[in-house]
C-alpha cells in the first residue's frame, strides 16, 4: 500500500518537474525566437569550411555577409576567390567582381528554392516554416542555444541530410550535412545589427531599379 | 378486298412478333451483360482521319491526363488553407474513388539522376556547350568557384566528382516545373493574395464512369459544407481541375435534362390525350407504341455500337414527340369512323390510313438516313436510334392498334376541333389579294434575312462548363503553368537517332528563338534529357578540354587544394566513359509518366515524338515554325475540332439538299403528279422561316441547327402528306396534325431549354419548325383541288 502511494507521489513529482522543465524550455525557445525575429538586418564576417567526401582537409573560404529580413542573404567570399551571391526567397543572384549580377537560371528549380527558403527561415527564426519542414531538437546552455534539424520531406533529405544552428543573441553558426555527405560549416563573427540597410548594403538585393529601392533615407 | 386487308394485317402481326422476339432477345442479352452508357463528349467527334499519328498522340495524352485530377483549397490565410487541406486530404482517403498521387515524381527524379550520372560525360546543357565551344574558361571557372567555395547546399555530386558543377546544372532542369513551395508533401502557392494548397490525385476508375459521377458531386458538396461548418475553414474555396469534373457535370446535366424533357412531354401529352380522346386506353397504347419503339431502338443500337451515348438518349427522348404521330393519326381516324353509320369494321382505319402512314414513315426514314452519312459517330447513333425507333413504333401501331381498338371512340372536346381548324379556316377568310400581299411581303422579308445568314462553328457548342468550373480550371492551370494538352508539336523521322537530331535542330532553329521572344514560356522534349548520339559525341569531345590530360579540371582542383589523386581519378572516369551512350529506351524505364509520353516510339514504320509546350501566347508563329522543318507537325486540337465542325456543317447542308431531292423523287413515285412534289414546300418554307427568325435574333447557324432541319423535313412531309391525301374536309386529319404538332413542339420546346448549346440549338430549330409546319400544311390541301 505504502509503496503504491510512494510510487504515485513520485509519479506526480516527476510529472511536475517534467512540466516545469518543458515550460522552461518553451520559454527559452520563445526567447530565442523573439531575439532572432526582432532583427531586421545584420551584417558581419563569415568563414566557411567545406568538408568534402574523399578529401581529408577542409576547404576554407571567408568574406562578409548581410542578412536582410524578408529580402535575403548576401554572401561574398573574398578568399581564396571572389565569389558573391544573394539568396532571395525566389532566386539566386550571382555577382561578378565588377558589381554586375544575373539570376542564376541553373539554380531556380523547386529543390533549390526550397533550400533557399529554408535557409532564410533559419536567420529570421521563422519557426512555423521551420517546423513545417523539419523535426526540431533544441538544447540550451545559459544564454547559448543549439537547434538540430532533420528534414521531414524525403526530397529535401536527398539534398540536405541535416542542419545544425548555434547562437546567442544572433545566429552564430550553421552546419549543413548534404545528401552527398559533404559538410558545410558557416561561422559568423563581428555581427552588427541595424534597423535598415545603407544604400551600399541595399544594392545587393536588387537587380533592377536599384536607385528607387535603395535611395538614402 | 377484305381478305387482302386481313392478309396484310397478318403479315404485320408476324413481322411484329419477329421484331419483338429478336428485340427482346437482344435487349435481355445486353441487359445481362450490362448497359454501357458513354458520356464522353469527345466520342461525338470523328477520329482525325488524316493522321493516325495525331490520334495516337492524343490517345496517349488522354490516357495520361484522363484519370488525373487536381484538388485545391484557396483561402486568405495560410493557416486556414493548410487546415482545409488536411480536411481535403482526409476526405480523399475516405472517398474510396480518388487517391492522392504518390510522390513517384520525386522517386523518378532520383532514379533518373543515377542513370544520367553514369552517362554524365555525354551530357551538357546548351549554355555549357556554348562556353566550351567558345573556350570561355572564365565562365567555366567562375561557375566552378561558385560551386566549390560558394554556399551550395543541395548539390547532387560532390565537387570532387564534378568540380565544374556541370552535372548539377544538367539535372536541375529535370525537376518538374513547379512554382511555389512544398509543405507536408503538398504544393503551396500564393496567387493574387490567395493562398492555394494543391493536392494532385488520381481517379480509381475511368473518368467517364457514371457511378463515379454519381458519387463525385455529393462528395464535393459534403466537403464544401464541412469547410463551411468549421469556423476555422469557413470562407475557404474548393477548386477542381480534371476531365472527370467536366464529365460529371455533363452527365448530371444530361440526366437532369432527360428527366425534365421526359416529364414535361409526358405531362403535356397526358393532358392533350385526355382532352382529345377522353379515355385512358388511347393514351396507354400510344405510350406503349413509343415505349416499344424506344426499347427496340435501344436493343439494336446497343448491340450495334456496343454502347450508347448519353446524347443519343437525350435526343432519343425527343423521339417520343414524333413516334406518337402514328398513334395519333390512327386514333383520330378511329374517332372519325366512329361517327359513320356502318360502324367500325376491323381493318377500315388501317385501310384508310396505311398509305399516308407508310409514306410518312418512309419520308422520315429517308430524311434521317441522310443523317447517317454524318461523320459524327454520336449523330450516326442518334440517326440509327431514331430510324429503328420510328419504324418499330409504326409497326406497333399498324399491327397492334387494329386488335385493341375495335369499338367506337368518344369524340373530342369541341375546343380541340376549333383549335385544329384554326390554321385551315384562317387562310381562306383572308381572301386572295391580301393573302398574296402578305405572302409576298413575308417572302421578301425572309429572303432579306436569309441573305444576312451567318454560320458559326464554335467548339463551345458541344459543351459549356459552368462559370465556377471554368474559373477553378483557369486558376489552377494558370498557377501551375502546366503543359498544354491540346497544342503541341509532333516530330517524325526514320530512326530514333534521326528523330532526336530533328528535335535538336527544331529546338535550336525554331523553339529557342520563340522562347526568347516569349511566344512560349517553356517546352519539354526528349532530346533535352537524352541528346542524339551525334550530340553526345560532340559533348564528350568538348569535355576533353576539362577532363583530359592538361584539362581545366586538374588545374583548377590543384589550385583549390585537392590532392593529385582526385583529378587523376576523374580523368580515368572520363576515359572509361567513352562511347557509353545514353539511349532513349534505357531512359524511358526511369522517366516520369509525363516525360514518357513525349516519346511515341514506332508509329506506321517511322519514329515519332512530341514536344509539349507551356504558356502558349499566339499560336500563329508556332504553326509557322512547324512549316520550317520537314517532319514537324503543329497540332492544335481545338482549332482542328472547330474545323471539323465547320466541315460537318457544310456536308450536312449538302446532304440536306440531297434529302430534299430524294423526298421529291419519292413523292413523284408515290403520286405520279407534279403537284405532289410541291409537298416539300411545307418543310422547305418552315426551314426558310426558321433560319430567317434565327438570323433576325442574331444567332449564327451551326451544324446542330442544320441537323434540326432534317427533322423539320420529316415532320413537315408527314403533315403535308396527310393534308394532301385527306384534303381540307377531313376534320380528323386536322386534329391529328394539330395534336402531332403540339406534342412535337412540347418535346422539342423543352430541348431548347437545355444548357448544352448544341441540344438547345437543335430543340429551338424544331420548336420553330414544327410551328411552321403546322401553319403551312393546310396550304397543301389546296393542291388536291386544282386538277
Amino acid at each position: 500500500m505504502m509503496r503504491r502511494i510512494i510510487f504515485s507521489l513520485m509519479g506526480l513529482i516527476l510529472t511536475f518537474t517534467d512540466a516545469a522543465l518543458a515550460s522552461r524550455e518553451d520559454e527559452a525557445i520563445q526567447n530565442v525566437i523573439r531575439q532572432l525575429s526582432a532583427v531586421t538586418l545584420i551584417n558581419g564576417q563569415f568563414e566557411q569550411q567545406k568538408q568534402l567526401q574523399g578529401l581529408d582537409y577542409p576547404l576554407t573560404s571567408s568574406g562578409h555577409f548581410i542578412f536582410w529580413k524578408e529580402k535575403g542573404l548576401y554572401l561574398a567570399s573574398e578568399k581564396p576567390f571572389f565569389n558573391a551571391s544573394t539568396i532571395t526567397p525566389t532566386d539566386i543572384i550571382q555577382w561578378q567582381e565588377d558589381g554586375t549580377g544575373r539570376i542564376s537560371e541553373e539554380q531556380s528549380g523547386l529543390i533549390q528554392r526550397e533550400i533557399s527558403r529554408t535557409l532564410l527561415a533559419f536567420f529570421s527564426a521563422d519557426i512555423k516554416l521551420i517546423e513545417e519542414r523539419f523535426a526540431t531538437q533544441w538544447q540550451f546552455e545559459e544564454q547559448r542555444w543549439q537547434l538540430v534539424l532533420t528534414p521531414r520531406h524525403d526530397m529535401v533529405r536527398k539534398h540536405m541530410h541535416s542542419a545544425e544552428l548555434r547562437g546567442g543573441q544572433y545566429i552564430e553558426s550553421l552546419q549543413i550535412i548534404g545528401g552527398n555527405g559533404d559538410i558545410t560549416q558557416l561561422t559568423f563573427t563581428d555581427i552588427t545589427s541595424s534597423a535598415a540597410p545603407t544604400p551600399e548594403q541595399c544594392r545587393w538585393f536588387y537587380l533592377s531599379q536599384v536607385e528607387q529601392h535603395c535611395a538614402a533615407p | 378486298m377484305l381478305l387482302g386487308q386481313r392478309l396484310r394485317h397478318s403479315f404485320f402481326l408476324i413481322l411484329f412478333i419477329i421484331v419483338s422476339v429478336l428485340g427482346g432477345v437482344l435487349l435481355v442479352q445486353q441487359l445481362t451483360r450490362g448497359l454501357v452508357l458513354e458520356t464522353d463528349l469527345q466520342a461525338l467527334f470523328p477520329r482525325d482521319s488524316d493522321s493516325h499519328l495525331i490520334n495516337r498522340a492524343s490517345d496517349r495524352l488522354a490516357e495520361e491526363f484522363g484519370d488525373q485530377l487536381l484538388l485545391a483549397v484557396s483561402a486568405d490565410e495560410r493557416e486556414q488553407a493548410l487546415r482545409a487541406a488536411d480536411k481535403l486530404q482526409q476526405a480523399i482517403v475516405d472517398s474510396g474513388f480518388i487517391q492522392v498521387q504518390q510522390d513517384e515524381h520525386f522517386q523518378s527524379v532520383a532514379e533518373q539522376q543515377s542513370l544520367l550520372q553514369a552517362h554524365r560525360f555525354m551530357l551538357l546543357t546548351d549554355r555549357q556547350r556554348a562556353w566550351l565551344e567558345e573556350n570561355n574558361q572564365q565562365e567555366l571557372l567562375r561557375r566552378a568557384q561558385a560551386a566549390l567555395f560558394g554556399f551550395s547546399a543541395g548539390a547532387v555530386l560532390s565537387p570532387a566528382q564534378d568540380p565544374l558543377a556541370l552535372f548539377g546544372d544538367y539535372v536541375q532542369r529535370l525537376q518538374p516545373y513547379m512554382p511555389g513551395e512544398i509543405v507536408n508533401d503538398r504544393l503551396v502557392l500564393t496567387v493574387d493574395n490567395k493562398v492555394l494548397v494543391i493536392i494532385s490525385a488520381s481517379l480509381l476508375g475511368d473518368a467517364f464512369n457514371l457511378s463515379i459521377h454519381q458519387q463525385l458531386n455529393p462528395w464535393l458538396d459534403s466537403l464544401r459544407s464541412q469547410f463551411a461548418a468549421d469556423e476555422r475553414t469557413a470562407g475557404v474555396t474548393l477548386l477542381t481541375s480534371g476531365a472527370v469534373f467536366h464529365a460529371a457535370q455533363a452527365s448530371a446535366n444530361a440526366e437532369r435534362e432527360v428527366a425534365i424533357i421526359s416529364l414535361g412531354s409526358t405531362l403535356g401529352i397526358l393532358l392533350l390525350f385526355l382532352v382529345s380522346f377522353r379515355r385512358l386506353k388511347p393514351l396507354l397504347f400510344s405510350f406503349v407504341s413509343v415505349f416499344y419503339g424506344s426499347a427496340v431502338a435501344l436493343a439494336i443500337n446497343h448491340w450495334m455500337f456496343g454502347q450508347l451515348h448519353l446524347m443519343t438518349l437525350v435526343f432519343g427522348a425527343s423521339l417520343i414527340g414524333v413516334a406518337v404521330d402514328y398513334a395519333l393519326h390512327y386514333l383520330c381516324k378511329q374517332q372519325h369512323l366512329s361517327l359513320l353509320p356502318q360502324g367500325l369494321q376491323r381493318e377500315s382505319v388501317l385501310h384508310h390510313l396505311l398509305p399516308a402512314l407508310t409514306l410518312g414513315l418512309l419520308t422520315s426514314l429517308l430524311g434521317y438516313s441522310c443523317l447517317l452519312q454524318a461523320e459524327l459517330p454520336g449523330l450516326r447513333q442518334i440517326a440509327g436510334f431514331s430510324l429503328a425507333g420510328l419504324a418499330a413504333s409504326w409497326l406497333f401501331v399498324v399491327s397492334i392498334f387494329p386488335l385493341v381498338f375495335r369499338r367506337a371512340l368518344p369524340q373530342p372536346l369541341p375546343v380541340v376541333q376549333q383549335v385544329a381548324d384554326g390554321p385551315w379556316r384562317g387562310l381562306p377568310t383572308l381572301g386572295k389579294k391580301p393573302l398574296w400581299f402578305i405572302g409576298t411581303m413575308a417572302a421578301i422579308l425572309v429572303v432579306v434575312l436569309l441573305s444576312q445568314l451567318r454560320f458559326g462553328s464554335d467548339l463551345r457548342l458541344l459543351y459549356q462548363p459552368t462559370p465556377e468550373l471554368l474559373h477553378s480550371e483557369r486558376v489552377l492551370q494558370q498557377s501551375l503553368q502546366g503543359f498544354a494538352p491540346n497544342q503541341y508539336f509532333l516530330i517524325r523521322a526514320a530512326s530514333p537517332e534521326a528523330l532526336l537530331q530533328a528535335e535538336e535542330q527544331f529546338r535550336r532553329e525554331q523553339l529557342d528563338p520563340l522562347l526568347a521572344e516569349q511566344a512560349i514560356r517553356g517546352y519539354a522534349a526528349v532530346s533535352q534529357v537524352v541528346p542524339s548520339r551525334a550530340q553526345q559525341q560532340v559533348n564528350y569531345q568538348l569535355q576533353e578540354a576539362i577532363y583530359g590530360e592538361q584539362g581545366l579540371a586538374s588545374d583548377f582542383m590543384q589550385r583549390a587544394g585537392f590532392g593529385i589523386d582526385i583529378p587523376e581519378a576523374l580523368q580515368q572516369a572520363y576515359r572509361t566513359a567513352q562511347e557509353q551512350w545514353l539511349d532513349v529506351s534505357t531512359w524511358l524505364e526511369v522517366a516520369r509518366p509525363d516525360q514518357r509520353l513525349l516519346w511515341l516510339g514506332e508509329v506506321d514504320g517511322a519514329y515519332a515524338s512530341l514536344i509539349a509546350l507551356r504558356g502558349i501566347g499566339d499560336v500563329q508563329p508556332l504553326a509557322a515554325a512547324a512549316q520550317q522543318l520537314d517532319g514537324v507537325i503543329w497540332v492544335d486540337r481545338v482549332a482542328d475540332m472547330s474545323r471539323i465542325l465547320k466541315q460537318l456543317q457544310q456536308s450536312a447542308m449538302v446532304l440536306l439538299g440531297l434529302a430534299y431531292l430524294a423526298v421529291i423523287g419519292l413523292m413523284w413515285l408515290s403520286f405520279r403528279r407534279i403537284q405532289a412534289t410541291l409537298l416539300v414546300l411545307v418543310p422547305l418554307t418552315s426551314t426558310a422561316v426558321v433560319m430567317a427568325l434565327l438570323t433576325a435574333a442574331g444567332v449564327a447557324i451551326n451544324v446542330f441547327h442544320v441537323f434540326g432541319c432534317y427533322l423539320i423535313l420529316g415532320l413537315g412531309m408527314d403533315y403535308g402528306i396527310f393534308s394532301y391525301q385527306a384534303g381540307a374536309n377531313d376534320a380528323s386529319c386536322r386534329r391529328a396534325i394539330l395534336l402531332s404538332a403540339l406534342t412535337s413542339g412540347l418535346s422539342f420546346g423543352l430541348l431548347a431549354l437545355s444548357s448544352t448549346p448544341m441540344v438547345s440549338a437543335f430543340g429551338l430549330t424544331l420548336l420553330l419548325g414544327s410551328t411552321g409546319n403546322l401553319l403551312f400544311a393546310p396550304l397543301m390541301s389546296y393542291l388536291r383541288r386544282t386538277p
